[in-house]
């Protein structure tokens, strides 16, 4: 089963990139109004759907963690996380790259944008942290409760285009979406979701084995400080 | 419609290509390092395993 994962998930993660990426990039109509601009939602839409499926694994692993304490939901809170930074820069960048032939800016305080922005930084200072508690325990439950607060920012992430007036345009549907432009949008999706697994995957195997070095070589709990 | 959109779409996916491949790579190098460090780690203090360390805290 390691050696199917290992194997399966990168080959299905890159045939998929492969195949959404030529989809989106040669084979989907030209966009009305955007011009060729628009097929960066090939690569922003699913980074960012991925990131808040990221950023949600590692609020339920850290809730996971608050009431049973394994570690195992720790390594995969911090796995996640890391993640999902990844995918919500990605996410700032694209979009940014977007916002300047169409918006004529790279960046505006726009709420879609600045709740992006702050869904982001807050992961990132969620790794920061862990990073600076040395005590195992200590580290794992004050990096969940943080998980949990700032997952606040998340809701507000989707809804501020439905709450607030922005530029950002409102999601799209298969309703709303031209037919010839829904499927690679569709393989994208899943080309990064497999990305998002394997990349998880890869970084819990370096969290299980370093938390495993710390654990060995620490002193009893009773003795150990911040 | 936008003319001259086609090298935003270029920098957006390469930077989405280029910045996936660089993550792969620091995370195998990562992966590679931490395997050193903890065949070594159960070589001289032996092998615990995070499973006893949370039967331990259960």
């Amino acid at each position: 089963m390691r050696k199917l994962l290992d194997v399966g998930l990168p080959m299905v993660a890159l045939t998929l990139l492969v195949v959404g990426g030529y989809w989106g990039l040669f084979v989907a109509p030209t966009e009305r109004e955007m011009g060729e601009v628009y097929r960066i939602i090939y690569v922003h839409v699913p980074a960012a759907w991925v990131a808040m499926i990221a950023f949600t694994v590692t609020m339920i692993a850290s809730v996971t963690y608050l009431f049973n304490g394994r570690w195992g939901a720790d390594i995969l809170a911090e796995a996640s996380a890391e993640v999902g930074v990844f995918f919500s820069v990605l996410v700032l960048f694209t979009g940014s790259v977007w916002g300047k032939p169409t918006w004529g800016v790279y960046w505006t305080w726009d709420p879609r944008l600045t709740t992006a922005a702050i869904m982001t930084f807050s992961f990132a200072g969620y790794l920061a942290l862990r990073h600076f508690v040395d005590v195992p325990e200590k580290r794992a439950t004050w990096a969940a409760v943080t998980a949990v607060i700032i997952y606040v920012d998340i809701p507000l992430v989707w809804f501020s285009v439905k709450w607030w007036n922005t530029l950002h345009q409102v999601q799209s549907s298969p309703q709303t979406v031209s037919s010839e432009m829904v499927m690679p949008l569709r393989i994208s999706a899943f080309a990064f979701l497999f990305a998002y697994l394997f990349f998880t995957r890869l970084r819990h195997q370096i969290g299980r084995q370093r938390l495993d070095i710390e654990l060995g070589e620490l002193p009893p709990a009773g003795m150990r400080g911040v | 419609m936008i003319v001259g959109g086609e090298k935003f779409m270029w920098t957006a996916y390469a930077a989405t290509w280029g910045g996936m491949l660089l993550y792969l790579l620091s995370l195998l190098k990562r992966r590679r390092e931490t395997k050193a460090e903890h065949e070594l780690f159960i070589d001289t203090i032996g092998s615990q395993g995070l499973q006893e360390h949370d039967e331990g805290r259960s």
